[in-house]
């Protein structure tokens, strides 16, 4: 059973072929449901894996053969199957094939409808070959092939008019740039471990690591931070997580699969696979905990002061990620995890009912159909959508609530495991991402009123209309899931703990605490509360009821773009002008010669090609006399 | 194993080959065309080929008379490789030449060409090897100058003749000095015998430059632009794929006989082989007719191949002498599809009847556009021939490289290294090329082009697809490479 | 002087004849039968050295072989001249130089 484990990846890139060949012969919805039932076909054999792992959970490793072999690198073609690449398996799969359905109906109309799903697929086989690799360089092949997709689907409308496209094409860049940084940390500590280790199997490198490096080693530091760098980037963290607000530039479906419930986990999948080598590292461990708390706060109180209902997920995705990390650093591999399942769900959830309420707007703008500038992404041309858009509006409900984390809801068990923990070993930490959930509950209930409450504030909101069937059916699913999530994993009975536990190193799970979880839940109410103080009683109009200095801070995201550019983009700007310079005056320079050179030399070889046969005779001839003089003369040799 | 196998490989193309003649003559025509009767002959020895691997364990020595055959790995190599693109070549030139007069002797001839390689990857004497390299050497004479109306079709066909004539002439005073030396042709026996100090080396230098011709070491290599290009663009992929491979597995027997008496080997086909990378890479630079700088690109891959197999005779190490012959095997890939797939431009262009025949690279503009697979697979073709990862042609030229490196003598360093800056040299003749195909607007002739049928896309799809795994997967090959490889080391008596 | 000298001699002197012709002359008829002169220096070598190894019957098959072999290259090169004639108009291996560079 183990041995399908190639064909999860093997189906996506079948339909990758499948629609690159026949794609422009075929009709619009067929090649979306050519890449739906794809995905469909790689999460039904993730669910096989699943039933083979039931019985025999220690998993197993896969081989296809050798793929590289230099030196004493030796890198194959291998697939591990336990539950930790499963369980990931099965939420790449699952919520993405809700999402290629989505898209279906999503992308209806666009002119490279096929080439959407062709990236798609791309991505699904990159994310499951990132999480099924059994070494660092087959991992690391998939880890690229994601960043990649992201980078086209985030500038997949780069021909947009009115320099929208442009700006789209500058998100996938920098995108890809903060990414690059962070792979590059990855990449040395891959050098680094096949230094150390010899090897970068998983089995040689992780199994290895207690025998070969002490707690505390400096080696053992360096690595884990170099993997941290490359989770900062991946996973949107402090210093990197820059690119992921720019990213929602991207069509919402691929915003909801790549930058909400998949690819952003990667980063959290990446230390929970490689948690030997950070148990070693007590130092490293810390500034995990320190870049996710840090991370969940920061974005928590950005997300209050946006305007955009994309940008206020992505920013809250931010901040749920940094939750993730910081249980990760913690050494709570299950409730990070658990995190990650659930914020699957309603994240992925609230970013397809954000796209059915863009999409709902547009199509009233279009309705209403005045030429002035709008925008159909930004809350404050909403409102009063709870009737128009019924559905939508009661998926986003479940997607919400479970994002603030109320109970019964998936996101209150996921959470709270997380805060448990960090009340536990760290309380600073504790508090911290204590704050960083009030702030959940606040901007999500400020989202909620502005977008569903009150009345239309423009015409385009009073003609929304709601969504087709292909978009509205992975919503209900979606809100099903993020309601009862929580099952998979309740206090006491920790189904997925004993799940992860075959692979995982786990410190032992807390018992439920029930003055954590009122704490948060109390806190979650007020946020709500307050929310509505400001937001539900009157109207909002152009002038945000926060309006100050701090939620200028907040609007402007504390100015981290600006910062950055001062420090980082124009200083390496200039120096990259002075590069410039001398590379077109000496690098070029000798370059060009040498080009020239080469043409001369090659014109002259032309020469000697005369056409002639008594010449063609002579060089026989030539040939043969050369060689019997180097042959006599060398005879004693 | 059953002697009647490997037999029967060598006798089944010959035997079947005067049929697509005959029935090529037939007044009246029917249902079978020659190509479907070259078709199944193939078929069979296919079969008979696939009996041989199955069976296949150690080298098999048989005797008739005077005549000897040796199956080895090398030979399995050669036959598979003469196999593989014959059977393309022969489904490729179905459309391709349709309608040219003389079909029918044009498919008995690639029959008998296909046979002779065969035999040639088998023989075991000196004599038997020259009589199927110059069975071989007549087929393609004729292959060349097919197309007898155009002049320079004929210009190719007699440089070609007279060239390889000579080339003939100096093996065959080579095998005289050999046997006035020795008394015996047979190569095991050549092996044990002594000869003269003087005479042996100098047969040693006649071989090489007798077979040096079919491989186009510089200065001999004047003919090839010429053949290649002219010749219908199914034989110039069997020509470069296979038939410079003949000539290599040919020098390689005589040079394994004689490695115990004279010259260093090694050092010569190094030294060859840089000469020929350089010499063919600046000749294709500044080539402007796309089946010309494919023709001389062969030249500067042979050169890779040579010095791969060089360093390994030098150094006794396997890795060099897998490296090129695992390179032979993909050029025979990667030159092979690159053929076909400007044979399909020419095709669709419709330059093949109007007898103007020669492509210019600006005739490939838009292809890609018009005709994505061929695109794309040409440009695989010309990426792997430039060697970039991880297309095939990386893999092999990184195995000679390595083997190279692995030396550790500073002179062989310095001989890699100068190889692999010839690699990103001859980057700068493919990549205008790609840059052409993927242009925006087609050429004039581009607008007007035909539909491309399935028997021209067919090879160069499959092609292409091997090209990919062997690069994603190099040990692909191996069971061809690794027995050519002992068979070569055993030959040379271990090194 | 032995006989066989005298061969060995002849055939080297064949050979040098066969290859400066090739060298020098311009018909193609005259190019081709410089190669038959140098064949037939071959044909003399390998009838020598069967002898010089006792291996007469061999030297002599080899021999006969090889005229085969030849005449067939022959009648395809004079083939290949006929067409060349017709087409070009004349048979100078100097104007049968349009392929070059």
């Amino acid at each position: 059973m183990f041995n399908l484990v190639p064909l999860v990846i093997a189906f996506p890139v079948a339909g990758v072929l499948l629609n690159l060949a026949f794609g422009t012969r075929i009709r619009e919805p067929i090649t979306g449901i050519i890449a739906s039932v794809i995905s469909g076909l790689a999460f039904a054999v993730s669910v096989l894996l699943l039933l083979a792992l039931i019985s025999q959970p220690e998993g197993a490793i896969v081989s296809l053969g050798e793929w590289i072999q230099v030196g004493g690198l030796s890198i194959s073609w291998s697939f591990r199957v336990d539950t930790l690449s499963v369980a990931m398996m099965l939420v790449v799969t699952g919520v993405g094939t809700l999402i290629h359905i989505y898209s279906i109906g999503y992308m209806h109309g666009d002119a490279r409808f096929t080439r959407f799903f062709v990236y798609l697929n791309l991505f699904l086989a990159a994310m499951l070959l990132l999480v099924s690799a059994d070494n660092f360089l087959l991992l690391f092949v998939g880890w690229e092939g994601v960043g990649l997709c992201s980078y086209l689907l985030i500038g997949f409308w780069f021909d947009k008019p009115g320099g929208e496209g442009w700006r789209n094409s500058s998100a996938a860049r920098k995108a890809f740039l903060a990414n690059r940084v962070g792979d590059a940390g990855l990449l040395l500590a891959m050098f680094a471990m096949f230094w150390v280790f010899g090897s970068l199997n998983f089995a040689d490198v992780l199994g290895q690591a207690e025998e070969t490096l002490a707690v505390g080693a400096p080696l053992a530091t360096l690595i884990s931070l170099l993997l941290l760098l490359g989770v900062t980037g991946k996973s949107a963290q402090i210093p990197l997580f820059v690119w992921l607000p720019d990213a929602m530039a991207g069509p919402t479906p691929a915003s909801a699969l790549i930058h909400a419930a998949t690819m952003v986990t990667a980063g959290v999948y990446l230390i929970a696979r490689t948690g030997v080598l950070f148990a070693l590292s007590p130092v490293a461990q810390g500034m995990v905990v320190l870049v996710g708390t840090c991370t969940a706060l920061l974005a928590a109180s950005i997300a209050v002061g946006q305007n955009d209902i994309k940008r206020v997920l992505a920013y809250s995705t931010i901040s749920q990620l940094g939750f993730m990390v910081a249980a990760v650093g913690m050494g709570a591999y299950t409730a990070g995890l658990f995190h990650l399942v659930t914020h699957a769900f309603f994240k992925a959830l609230l970013f397809m009912a954000a796209g059915s309420v863009i999409h709902g707007v547009a199509h009233g703008f279009g309705h209403a159909g005045r030429g002035e500038a709008f925008d159909p992404q930004d809350m404050r041309v909403m409102g009063g959508l709870r009737s128009k858009m019924p559905v939508t509006f009661w998926t986003y409900i479940a997607g919400a609530l479970a994002l603030a984390g109320l109970p019964p809801l998936a996101g209150f068990f996921s959470k709270d495991e997380i805060l448990l923990v960090a009340f536990e070993h760290y309380p600073l930490a504790y508090v911290a991402l204590t704050a960083a959930a009030f702030l959940t509950a606040f901007y999500i209930a400020r989202q909620m009123l502005m977008v569903f409450f009150g009345k239309g504030r423009t015409q385009a909101a009073a003609h929304a209309v709601e969504s087709g069937r292909y978009m509205l059916i992975p919503l209900i699913i979606l809100a099903g899931l993020s309601v009862i999530g929580g099952a998979l994993n309740l206090p006491g009975v920790h189904t997925l703990g004993g799940w992860l536990e075959h692979t995982t190193h786990e410190a032992e799970a807390g018992a439920f605490n029930a003055g954590v979880a009122g704490v948060s839940t109390a806190l979650a109410l007020l946020g709500f509360g307050l929310a509505y103080m400001l937001y539900g009683r009157r109207p909002v109009g152009e002038r945000d009821p926060l309006e100050g200095a701090l939620f200028n801070a907040l609007r402007n995201k504390w100015w981290v773009d600006e910062l950055y550019d001062r420090i980082v983009v124009r200083p390496y700007n200039c120096l990259s002008r002075l590069a410039a310079g001398f590379d077109r005056t000496v690098i070029d320079g000798a370059g060009l010669r040498l080009a020239r050179l080469m043409i001369w030399l090659g014109e002259t070889a032309r020469i000697t090609q005369t056409g002639q046969l008594n010449w063609n005779v002579a060089g026989i001839v030539g040939g043969l006399l050369i060689v019997l003089i180097i042959v006599v003369l060398g005879r004693g040799a | 194993m059953n002697p009647a196998v490997p037999v029967s490989l060598i006798i089944v193309p010959l035997a079947a080959s005067p049929l697509p003649y005959l029935i090529g003559r037939l007044p009246r025509r029917i249902f079978l065309t020659p190509r479907w009767i070259a078709l199944a002959a193939l078929a069979v020895v296919w079969v008979v080929f696939a009996l041989m691997m199955r069976d296949y364990v150690a080298p098999v020595t048989l005797q008739f008379e005077a005549v000897a055959f040796q199956v080895d790995g090398l030979s399995l190599l050669l036959a598979a490789l003469a196999l593989a693109l014959g059977t393309l070549a022969v489904i490729y030139s179905g459309p391709y030449m349709a309608g040219q007069t003389g079909e029918e002797k044009y498919y008995a001839l690639l029959l008998v060409l296909t046979g002779a390689m065969i035999g040639l990857a088998c023989a075991a004497d000196l004599f038997n090897l020259w009589v199927w390299f110059e069975a071989m050497v007549i087929c393609t004479y004729l292959l060349v100058a097919f197309y007898r109306q155009r002049p320079t079709s004929l210009e190719a066909g007699v440089k070609y003749l007279v060239q390889s004539a000579v080339g003939s002439v100096l093996v065959v005073l080579g095998i005289a000095l050999v046997l006035a030396q020795t008394g015996t042709l047979d190569l095991a026996a050549i092996r044990q015998a002594t000869g003269d100090a003087t005479l042996m080396p100098v047969a040693g230098a006649l071989f090489l430059i007798g077979f040096g011709v079919k491989l186009a070491i510089v200065p001999l290599h004047t003919w090839l632009p010429d053949a290649y290009a002219e010749s219908p663009s199914g034989i110039s992929a069997v020509l470069s794929g296979v038939v410079t491979k003949a000539g290599l597995v040919a020098l390689l027997r005589v040079a394994a006989a004689l490695a115990g008496i004279t010259l260093s080997w090694g050092v010569l086909l190094m030294a060859f082989g840089t000469l020929n990378i350089l010499v063919g890479n600046l000749l294709a630079l500044r080539q402007t007719q796309i089946k010309r700088l494919l023709a001389y690109s062969s030249m500067s891959q042979i050169g890779y191949m040579l010095l791969g197999l060089g360093i390994g005779i030098y150094t006794g190490e396997s890795s060099g002498i897998q490296g090129g012959l695992f390179h032979a095997l993909n050029h025979g890939l990667m030159k092979g599809l690159a053929f076909f797939a400007v044979g399909a431009v020419l095709y669709a262009l419709g330059r093949l009847s109007g007898g103007e025949h020669t492509l210019g690279i600006g005739d490939l503009r838009g292809t890609a556009r018009r005709y994505p697979l061929i695109g794309l697979a040409l440009t695989l073709a010309l990426l792997s021939l430039g060697g970039v990862p991880p297309l095939a042609g990386f893999m092999s030229k990184w195995q000679i490289f390595a083997a190279g490196v692995g030396t550790g003598t500073g002179w062989i360093d310095a001989l890699v290294i100068f190889a692999a800056l010839n690699s990103v040299l001859s980057l700068a003749y493919y990549l205008p090329v790609i840059n052409m195909l993927f242009q925006d607007s087609s050429s004039t002739a581009g607008q007007t082009a035909r539909c491309l049928p399935v028997a021209i896309v067919l090879p160069v799809v499959l092609l292409a697809v091997a090209m990919l795994v062997v690069g994603l997967w190099p040990g692909a090959l191996m069971w061809l490479t690794q027995p050519a490889t002992s068979a070569l080391m055993a030959a040379f008596g271990g090194l | 002087m032995t006989p066989l000298h005298v061969a060995a001699t002849g055939a080297l002197v064949l050979l040098g004849i066969g290859l400066y012709g090739l060298l020098a002359l311009r018909n193609l008829i005259k190019v081709i039968i410089a190669l038959q002169i140098m064949v037939k220096g071959v044909v003399l070598a390998l009838v020598a050295a069967g002898s010089i190894s006792g291996q007469i019957n061999l030297g002599q098959s080899l021999a006969v072989t090889l005229i085969v072999a030849d005449t067939i290259v022959a009648v395809v090169g004079l083939a290949l001249a006929v067409q060349v004639r017709r087409r070009f108009g004349s048979l100078d291996v100097q104007e049968l130089s349009t392929l070059r560079g």
